[in-house]
C-alpha cells in the first residue's frame, strides 16, 4: 500500500525562509534582500537567465528549491523527474502583462521585447521551474479564486492517484511570497 | 467512469458554429485576412484569423463579445454541481491594452460575480485589473448563472486541452459529474507584437507541415464543451457526442520557446494517454496535431508520431507476424508482417493552416473537429499546405482523407514552458 503524502515544505517571503518538515528557517540580514538563489545549497548549479526573471518566477524557483531540499530531494543533479508542477496565485501574470505592453508602448508600438512577452503567461513561473528542476511531469497554472493553495494541493493528490505523474510539487506564489509543497508516496 | 461530451459550441474565424468551421477546413484555404484593429506596419506579417461579424464598439472584450452568443444559450441550463473551467492564455488583455491607452474609465466594466472578493471588502480596482483572469472568469459564470466557484487553468497554448484533461479527470474519479470547459482567446496587439517579437509570423500565413513553412498566423476563437459522466448524461437522457477516452501530460523541460527537438515530452503525453484510453497506437484512425507552422514545433511533432506510430505498428505486427508465423507451422498461413508491413502512417492534419493559431482556445476547438472528423469519416485537410515537408510525406495531406472505421482519434497540443498535452476521443 502506498498513499500520497506531503514530503517536503517550503516558504519564502520578505523577511525569511523555511523548510517545515526539517523544522529549519533562517532570516535575511538587514538590507540584504532576497537573494537566496546565490545559496549553493539550494542552487548548487545556477539557474541560466535568473537575473532576468521577474520576481514571481525567481520566488517560484526558491519556494521549490526548498521544499524539495526539504523532501531531501538532490538539487542540481541534471536528472530529469517524472515530477509534475501546478501553481497558483491570485493575480495571474497581470505584474509581468504591465511591464512587456508598457515597454512596448514606451518603445513606440514598433517593436515588443521577446524575453518579456514570452513571461505574460501564468504558467511562465512554472516552466522556468520545471526547465531547471528537470520536472517532465503535467505543468500546469490553476486558480480557483479563493481556494489558494489547498485547492491546487487537492488537484496535485488528485493527478498522482491518477498516475499523471509519479510526484508532485505545488506552488503558491506571488512577488512577495511563496510556498511549495512537494508530494509523493510514501509505502506503508 | 467514462467521460462523454453532450454539448458543444464554437466560433472561429470562419464564424458561428461547427458546420461553418467544418466546411471552412474542407475548402483548405486559409480564414486569414488583413488586420485593421491595430497598425501590424512594425511587423513581418499583417495577417490573422478573425472572427467575423462580431458587434463592435461598446466596453465589452473582444472574448466576452465571442463568448456571449455561446453562454447566453446555456444561461439558467447548467445543472447545480457544474464546476466552469475557463482555459486561456491571456484572457481580455485587450481591455489592459485599453486601459494603459487610457481608454478605459475605472467604473466603465461590471466585474460580474469577481469570486475573488466574496466576503471580502471590495476596494475600487485599477483599469488594469479589467483584464485578469479571475474577472473573466466571473463574467462567464454570471452569465451562465453559475454561483459555484469555478476554475481557471492555463497552460500555455496546451491551455484547452488541460482543461479537457483536468475535467475528464474529475469526472473519472468521481469527483464531478458536470464539467463546462470554456475557452476563449483574442487576436490583440498584446499577442500580435510579441509573436513579432520572437520572429515567429509567417508573412504568407501560416503553412503547417509544409516545406517552406516560416512561422504561425494568430488567431481567435472561442468554444464551449460540456463535459459529463456517461451515467448522468444517461440518466439525464442526453446523447452521447463522444468520448473522452485518455488524456496525458507532460513537460519538455527543456527551453521556453523551443520544442525538445526530438519530440520525446510529446511521446511521453501520447503514451500516457493511449494507456488510460486502453489502446494501443494502432487503433488511432487519424492525429489533429498541434501544428503550428513553425519550422521546429512541426518538426517535433513528426518526430513524435512516427516515434509513437511507426514503432507501434511495427511492434504490433511483428508480434502479430509471430502468432501468424507459428499458426503458418501447422496450416500453411502466409506470412502476416510481410503482406501488411506496407501499412500507411497514421494521418494527420493541423487546422492552424485555416484557423490560424487561437492560442488558449486551440485544444478545445481541435477537440471539436477531431470529433466531427469521427462522426463524417473525413480527416480534413492541412490547408495552405502547398508542399509537403519531406518529414511529414506520407502522414500530411492537402487534401480531405477519407478513413472507414475511425472510431479513435488523438489530438495534440504543445506550448511554451515545452508543456505537451494529448487527449484520445472515441466517437
Amino acid at each position: 500500500m502506498s498513499a500520497v503524502s506531503i514530503l517536503g515544505k517550503g516558504w519564502i517571503n520578505g523577511t525569511g525562509w523555511g523548510r517545515v518538515i526539517q523544522g529549519q528557517q533562517g532570516t535575511y540580514g538587514e538590507g540584504v534582500g532576497i537573494q537566496p538563489w546565490k545559496d549553493p545549497e539550494l542552487f548548487p548549479v545556477p539557474v541560466k537567465n535568473m537575473g532576468r526573471f521577474d520576481a514571481v518566477a525567481r520566488m517560484t524557483l526558491c519556494a521549490c528549491a526548498l521544499a524539495m531540499r526539504d523532501a531531501g530531494w538532490a538539487l542540481g543533479d541534471g536528472v530529469k523527474r517524472d515530477v509534475g508542477l501546478i501553481g497558483t496565485n491570485e493575480d495571474g501574470c497581470l505584474a509581468a502583462n504591465k511591464a512587456y505592453f508598457q515597454d512596448y508602448l514606451s518603445g513606440g508600438r514598433v517593436l515588443a521585447r521577446a524575453n518579456l512577452f514570452v513571461t505574460t503567461l501564468p504558467s511562465s513561473p512554472l516552466a522556468e521551474a520545471a526547465i531547471h528542476f528537470g520536472f517532465q511531469g503535467p505543468m500546469l497554472y490553476s486558480v480557483q479564486p479563493g481556494g489558494g493553495l489547498d485547492d491546487v494541493l487537492r488537484t496535485a493528490v488528485m493527478m498522482i492517484e491518477m498516475g499523471d505523474a509519479s510526484g508532485m510539487v505545488a506552488v503558491k506564489a506571488d512577488a512577495r511570497e511563496a510556498v511549495a509543497v512537494v508530494l509523493g508516496r510514501i509505502c506503508s | 467512469m467514462k467521460v462523454v461530451v453532450v454539448q458543444q459550441d464554437l466560433v472561429t474565424a470562419w464564424g458561428r458554429g461547427m458546420e461553418a468551421c467544418w466546411t471552412g477546413l474542407l475548402s483548405g484555404v486559409p480564414a486569414f485576412t488583413e488586420v485593421s484593429r491595430f497598425s501590424t506596419k512594425a511587423f513581418q506579417a499583417h495577417l490573422a484569423a478573425q472572427v467575423p461579424g462580431l458587434p463592435e464598439g461598446g466596453d465589452a472584450s473582444r472574448v466576452m463579445r465571442m463568448l456571449n452568443p455561446l453562454l447566453i444559450p446555456l444561461a439558467g441550463t447548467l445543472p447545480e454541481g457544474t464546476l466552469v473551467l475557463l482555459a486561456t492564455t491571456t484572457g481580455e488583455v485587450d481591455l489592459l491594452e485599453r486601459a494603459m491607452l487610457g481608454c478605459l474609465g475605472e467604473a466603465s466594466l461590471p466585474l460580474g460575480e469577481d469570486q475573488s472578493n466574496k466576503g471580502r471588502e471590495v476596494s475600487p480596482r485599477p483599469p488594469e485589473d479589467q483584464s485578469r483572469l479571475d474577472v473573466l472568469l466571473g463574467r462567464i459564470q454570471s452569465t451562465l448563472g453559475v454561483t459555484e466557484p469555478g476554475r481557471i487553468i492555463s497552460a500555455a497554448c496546451a491551455s484547452s486541452s488541460v482543461a479537457v484533461a483536468q475535467g475528464a479527470a474529475l469526472i473519472a474519479s468521481g469527483e464531478r459529474d458536470s464539467v463546462l470547459v470554456v475557452a476563449c482567446d483574442a487576436v490583440t496587439e498584446f499577442i500580435y507584437a510579441g509573436f513579432a517579437s520572437l520572429m515567429a509570423l509567417d508573412p504568407e500565413g501560416a503553412r503547417p507541415f509544409d516545406k517552406a513553412r516560416k512561422g504561425l498566423t494568430v488567431g481567435e476563437a472561442a468554444g464551449t464543451v460540456w463535459l459529463m459522466s456517461e451515467d448522468r448524461a444517461r440518466r439525464e437522457n442526453r446523447p452521447s457526442q463522444g468520448e473522452v477516452a485518455g488524456w496525458g501530460m507532460s513537460c519538455d523541460a527543456n527551453h521556453m520557446t523551443g520544442p525538445s527537438r526530438d519530440g520525446g515530452g510529446l511521446v511521453r503525453a501520447i503514451e500516457k494517454a493511449l494507456q488510460r484510453a486502453g489502446l494501443s497506437a494502432g487503433a488511432i484512425g487519424s492525429i489533429s496535431a498541434h501544428g503550428t507552422g513553425t519550422l521546429y514545433n512541426d518538426s517535433m511533432e513528426l518526430k513524435a508520431f512516427q516515434t509513437v506510430f511507426t514503432s507501434q505498428v511495427d511492434r504490433d505486427l511483428r508480434a502479430r507476424s509471430d502468432a501468424a508465423r507459428r499458426s503458418a507451422s501447422t496450416s500453411g498461413c502466409l506470412d502476416y508482417y510481410e503482406t501488411v508491413s506496407s501499412g500507411k502512417p497514421v494521418p494527420v492534419y493541423s487546422v492552424k493552416g485555416s484557423l490560424g493559431h487561437t492560442m488558449g482556445a486551440t485544444g478545445l476547438i481541435e477537440m471539436m473537429v477531431a470529433l466531427k472528423s469521427m462522426e463524417r469519416q473525413v480527416v480534413p485537410p492541412s490547408a495552405n499546405l502547398h508542399e509537403v515537408d519531406p518529414e511529414a510525406v506520407g502522414w500530411v495531406s492537402k487534401h480531405e482523407v477519407k478513413v472507414d472505421g475511425m472510431n479513435a482519434v488523438l489530438s495534440t497540443n504543445s506550448g511554451f514552458g515545452g508543456v505537451n498535452a494529448a487527449l484520445v476521443l472515441k466517437s
